[in-house]
């Protein structure tokens, strides 16, 4: 594996761990806030982070790391904290050991490793925004989550953004 | 050699632009200037956003070309050339991956701040998805549907995957 993608996956839990950390901060209200077109509740989208990237584990490595995340069954904070951790840690992992081209068939239908790793960045990427838009837009702080904060907090860069 | 996972990821953040160019392309000029509480601007300004800062990334990691109308720009530019953006930027970052030779190169940005070259492709792909999400709020806002933009259907896209997945 690329220090590249090394680094883009610590990113990617990194991020999600952050903004978990900073949600928590805020109480139990702020996680019912909603913004428009964006994915659900603040919760809702914290939920369907941690959740898909158990399930895109699961999908390559036939493990479901830690109690099933469902969407009818709220987890506090904490759980998902541990969760993204274990799923964190696995994909990187996998991208390190694995095949981007190994063929997998969820569900009956095909796809790769590769794909299923990029839809795992992608897909937190996204809702991550969704997370800090919904802040945002309900004028509530908002967790600085991009790679230059990633870097600076490995100690690796002295950018904060610019 | 570039990784063929870290590939993956940069053609599909290539990928999903070209998609969501296309997308807005049909958009009237009005339409593009919609814009939703929480995110970064109107829809023309995050597209340009997304290919400028790119397009600065890329002159961090290779000092080659400035990226395009200042930083940041004063001026829209039209969807087709930034389309043209786009399509250079993609090229331009599959080499810098291809002849990167050593991970660790210390690189200085434009502020002085010194930043791996690694943390910048992270950044890279971190900044597309977060600003095209921008997008797909600001058009849910708006009651339209926007283009679908998962690996899922960039893996269908090129043919590697069947999955049609959440």
């Amino acid at each position: 594996m690329t220090a590249a993608l090394d680094h883009v996956l610590r990113h990617n839990a990194w991020a999600t761990k952050t903004l978990l950390t900073h949600c928590a901060a805020l109480g139990a209200e702020a996680l019912e806030l909603h913004a428009g077109g964006t994915y659900g509740t603040l919760y809702g989208t914290l939920q369907h982070i941690v959740g898909a990237e158990q399930w895109y584990i699961s999908l390559l490595t036939d493990d479901v790391l830690g109690p099933r995340i469902r969407k009818t069954e709220r987890r506090t904070l904490d759980e998902l904290v541990a969760v993204a951790a274990m799923t964190g840690r696995r994909a990187i992992e996998v991208a390190a050991n694995d095949d981007a081209e190994r063929v997998i068939t969820p569900g009956g239908e095909q796809t790769t490793v590769g794909v299923v790793l990029a839809q795992l960045v992608h897909h937190a990427n996204e809702h991550r925004a969704h997370a800090t838009t919904i802040l945002g837009a309900n004028g509530r702080p908002t967790p600085k989550i991009g790679a230059w904060t990633y870097g600076l907090a490995s100690g690796i860069s002295n950018i904060d953004g610019d | 050699m570039t990784d063929l996972m870290l590939l993956r990821a940069i053609r599909h953040n290539s990928w999903a632009n070209l998609e969501m160019l296309a997308f807005c392309s049909k958009m009237s000029a009005s339409q593009l200037e919609w814009t939703a509480s929480g995110v970064y601007g109107t829809i023309h300004a995050t597209l340009q956003h997304i290919l400028t800062a790119e397009a600065g990334y890329l002159h961090s990691l290779t000092g080659g070309e400035l990226p395009p109308g200042g930083r940041p720009p004063e001026t829209l530019m039209p969807l087709d050339r930034l389309a043209d953006l786009a399509r250079s930027n993609a090229e331009r970052i599959e080499k810098v991956l291809a002849n990167e030779t050593d991970p660790d190169r210390k690189i200085t940005r434009p502020s002085g701040a010194i930043v791996p070259g690694t943390i910048i492709v992270t950044q890279y792909i971190h900044h597309g998805s977060d600003h095209r999400a921008h997008i797909g709020t600001i058009l849910g806002a708006h009651s339209v549907e926007g283009p679908n933009l998962d690996a899922w259907a960039f893996g269908r896209a090129i043919g590697v995957s069947t999955a049609a997945l959440r």
